[in-house]
């Protein structure tokens, strides 16, 4: 499967997969993201938190490189985003057109097309890629169905499928697990843990703070600013998370330390970038 | 036997009806294939704007002595990338931008058409079609045009196909999304040229989103509802000359008309997306709860 890895850019040896300098992003007026410093090691797996506002959609679009940063650098394998054809970013569901005349196979193959190049059709060595692509989703069943009858979870697994086929280095998912069931979370948790041992770095937005502890080695605190980057139990630390949370944090009298944290999903976006 | 044969023969023995078979025939099948974008990217609108912005194109082309298409693809090919540009560039939305510049070349060409005051440009011909008047170069220019729009939709088929479906992806595969999009404009652009001696500007939106849409109602795939589109709109191409040598109608009107009837067919009897399917389907569950 990693036998024709092609690369848009060539990749300097040693420079890390993400690279944040000093990233920051004004919109309208508004700051979004400010002084983003971090840098991503080769084969991470790190769940980006915080709540709604946060700027985690878009802190992944700014290392996809549909976006661009007002200020700071940022390098993916030594090189700035948007030269490289390594990277996939699956965006938050309901983004496609759910009634397009495409299949299963297609959509995956789509994600080969930049390594298919112009005026080129696929070849069987790329419809072998698709075909393996959707056995390690386990979506093979599903191969001629349209894109538009599968479940949200199945979706999902469609477009990590496309990923595998786009033999993505760096994977962006944003929200992948809102709205699934738990059978499809682990489905989709299994997929990463096999991406994990391929030496894919993978980042995951979600304000799920208990499935990125939980199942995440390291994870980013997010809000506007980077609060704390780390193993979990450091970085959501009860001091990171009141930074982070503010008034959302409350402390129950009397037991040691625990936390609750109310509910931090589905609320106005704005609400944040005012407070 | 006999007079079958005769009955489908006869309108052909006219030189100029069988130009106009052919002129068509390229319409019907160009059409729906470029059709099939129109119709899944929700361009309907816009189509039809450009094929009345072409208007004054085609006015000017005829006072200057140009060939009609000249002027026609001028004005089409600008006018499809000042709306990309107004669209892109304010925050004027996209369906105004295209009204504002549609509403005002129309106008253009209506004005210059009336200071003319001679019968020499003849406004019911470039806005209803005159297919019965296509001349041999006509038919040439449009053959060649038409054969470009097809080798170009052949060639960035991949491309247009992830465009379309999700532009996002369009983008971090680095593809040159700006590029793709003129692209595409210019195609329809091309597109309403060849069909405006058939049809006319008014009528063009048929042959674009009909046919295409037909398709759309009775495949899952994009290759076959192209396929199928062209075939609808080559059917309707022949079955509307028929209609209009025998029962004496406007040729451009008749063919819109028969795939019209064929869309209105397709939409009740079509599985699973036709009407008749769902009011059984939902029939059924309401019978078992």
């Amino acid at each position: 499967m990693t036998n024709i890895i092609s690369h848009f850019q060539e990749h300097d040896t040693g420079a890390s997969p993400i690279h944040l300098h000093n990233v920051s992003l004004r919109y309208n007026g508004i700051s979004v993201l400010e002084e983003i410093n971090a840098d991503i090691p080769a084969g991470e797996h790190i769940a980006v938190v915080g709540p709604n506002g946060a700027g985690k959609t878009t802190l992944m679009k700014l290392i996809a490189g549909l976006i661009k940063p007002t200020q700071g650098e940022i390098n993916i394998f030594g090189h700035g985003p948007g030269s490289h054809i390594c990277i996939a970013y699956v965006p938050q569901r309901s983004q496609v057109d759910w009634d397009f005349p495409a299949n299963v196979a297609e959509v995956v193959m789509m994600g080969r097309i930049h390594q298919i190049g112009f005026f080129h059709w696929p070849t069987r060595a790329d419809w072998t890629i698709v075909r393996e692509a959707l056995e390690r989703v386990d979506m093979s069943a599903f191969s001629d169905h349209r894109i538009g009858e599968l479940s949200g979870g199945q979706q999902q697994r469609v477009f990590l499928a496309q990923a595998l086929s786009q033999e993505a280095e760096v994977v962006l998912l944003d929200e992948p697990f809102t709205g699934l069931d738990v059978l499809s979370q682990d489905a989709i948790l299994r997929i990463l843990e096999d991406l994990h041992q391929a030496g894919v770095t993978v980042l995951i937005a979600t304000h799920d703070l208990n499935l990125a502890a939980k199942h995440f080695d390291q994870v980013m605190l997010l809000n506007r600013r980077l609060i704390s980057y780390g193993p979990a139990a450091k970085a959501l630390s009860q001091e990171a998370l009141i930074q982070a949370y503010g008034k959302q944090v409350h402390m129950l009298p009397g037991a040691d330390g625990a936390l609750i944290l109310s509910d931090t999903c589905c609320e106005g976006e704005d609400e944040f970038l005012k407070s | 036997m006999n007079e079958l044969l005769s009955f489908l023969v006869e309108p052909f023995q006219y030189s100029f009806m069988l130009r106009g078979l052919w002129a068509s025939l390229i319409v019907g099948v160009v059409c729906p294939i470029l059709g099939a974008y129109v119709v899944l990217r929700g361009m309907a609108f816009f189509g039809d704007a450009l094929a009345h912005i072409i208007l004054p194109g085609v006015v000017i082309a005829f006072l200057l002595g140009w060939p009609y298409a000249v002027g026609a693809l001028i004005f089409g090919v600008l006018a499809a990338l000042l709306i990309g540009f107004i669209s892109r560039r304010t925050d004027i939305k996209n369906d105004t931008a295209i009204g504002v510049v549609f509403a005002g070349a129309f106008a253009l060409g209506i004005a210059l058409i009336s200071l003319q005051r001679s019968y020499a440009v003849d406004l019911t011909h470039i806005l209803f079609g005159d297919l019965l008047g296509v001349s041999n170069s006509d038919l040439m220019l449009m053959g060649i045009l038409g054969f470009l729009v097809l080798v170009t939709v052949f060639a960035f088929y991949k491309e247009f196909l992830v465009l379309s479906f999700d532009p996002i992806l369009a983008k971090t595969l680095r593809l040159p999304v700006n590029f793709l999009q003129n692209l595409l404009l210019v195609l329809l652009a091309v597109v309403i040229v060849i069909s405006l001696q058939a049809v006319g500007v008014a009528l063009v939106l048929a042959m674009l989103v009909t046919p295409a849409s037909s398709a759309y109602l009775l495949t899952r795939r994009l290759p076959k509802m192209m396929l199928l589109g062209a075939l609808i709109g080559a059917l309707s191409s022949v079955l509307g000359l028929y209609l209009s040598f025998y029962i004496n109608v406007a040729s451009g009107a008749s063919i819109v008309l028969v795939t019209t009837a064929i869309f209105a067919i397709i939409f009740v009897v079509a599985p699973q997306r036709g009407a008749l399917w769902s009011w059984l389907s939902a029939r059924r569950e309401r019978s078992h709860s």
